[in-house]
């Protein structure tokens, strides 16, 4: 079976590097997105979601989710290939009902508090389903998949 | 599908791990495939088959279950 071409395994590295610095300083902004979600506010994301500097980190981010995404693993072959098709299928399953979900908060949103302050909170919403989320879902659901089935396989001989 | 593999290598004396390196693959991928959670590619199952000096149908055997899938 022939694979995707992808990045040499050092990448991987370079891509866990940049999306924990990412994190840390998502950590600061995340509870300003909790302050907001708690009181219909848009005061901390109007304050920190404008911007290069908030620009910047989400490209870093991305860059970071993609680095990850399109590395190989340490040692990769056609399993890891299956497992790696697997986890993109699960991720478009997964993406969709997440997409269904949002869909009915929306609506359900919009009738509870009204359309204008929900336009408002459904932006925090978007994080959710736009496409890094969609990357990182893959991720995670590969990384969690090659684990689990490396875990099974340990009966060494 | 049914394999052989563990008893032929057992026959040889014959680690995952030495297979696995001879076969190209990660000494996990052998270990799933003994365990048939994991159906070899063509080239994989010749490979292997080349390596104990038998045929593909000597080392696998498709059960009633595969006729369904």
């Amino acid at each position: 079976m022939k694979s995707l071409k992808m990045l040499p395994h050092v990448w991987q590295k370079v891509g866990r590097t940049l999306l924990v610095l990412c994190l840390v300083v998502f950590a600061v902004f995340f509870k300003a997105v909790v302050h907001d979600l708690l009181w219909f506010d848009t005061k901390w994301y109007d304050a920190f979601g404008h911007g290069w500097a908030y620009l910047l980190v989400v490209l870093f981010f991305l860059l970071g989710i993609v680095l990850l995404a399109m590395s190989k693993e340490r040692a990769e072959d056609e399993r890891v290939t299956f497992i790696r098709h697997q986890a993109l299928i699960r991720t478009v399953i997964l993406y969709l009902v997440i997409a269904l979900i949002n869909l009915f908060l929306n609506l359900f949103i919009t009738s509870w508090i009204g359309p204008e302050k929900a336009s408002q909170v459904m932006v925090i919403k978007r994080y959710f389903t736009c496409v890094p989320a969609f990357i990182l879902y893959y991720v995670l659901i590969f990384k969690i998949s090659l684990w689990w089935d490396n875990k099974k396989t340990d009966d060494e001989e | 599908m049914k394999n052989n593999i563990r008893v032929e290598r057992a026959r040889l004396r014959m680690s995952q791990k030495e297979l696995a390196e001879k076969a190209g693959v990660i000494r996990q991928t052998i270990a799933a495939i003994e365990q048939g959670r994991f159906n070899p590619s063509t080239v994989l199952a010749l490979k292997i088959a080349n390596i104990f000096h038998l045929t593909v149908e000597h080392l696998f055997e498709l059960e009633e279950t595969d006729w369904n899938e």
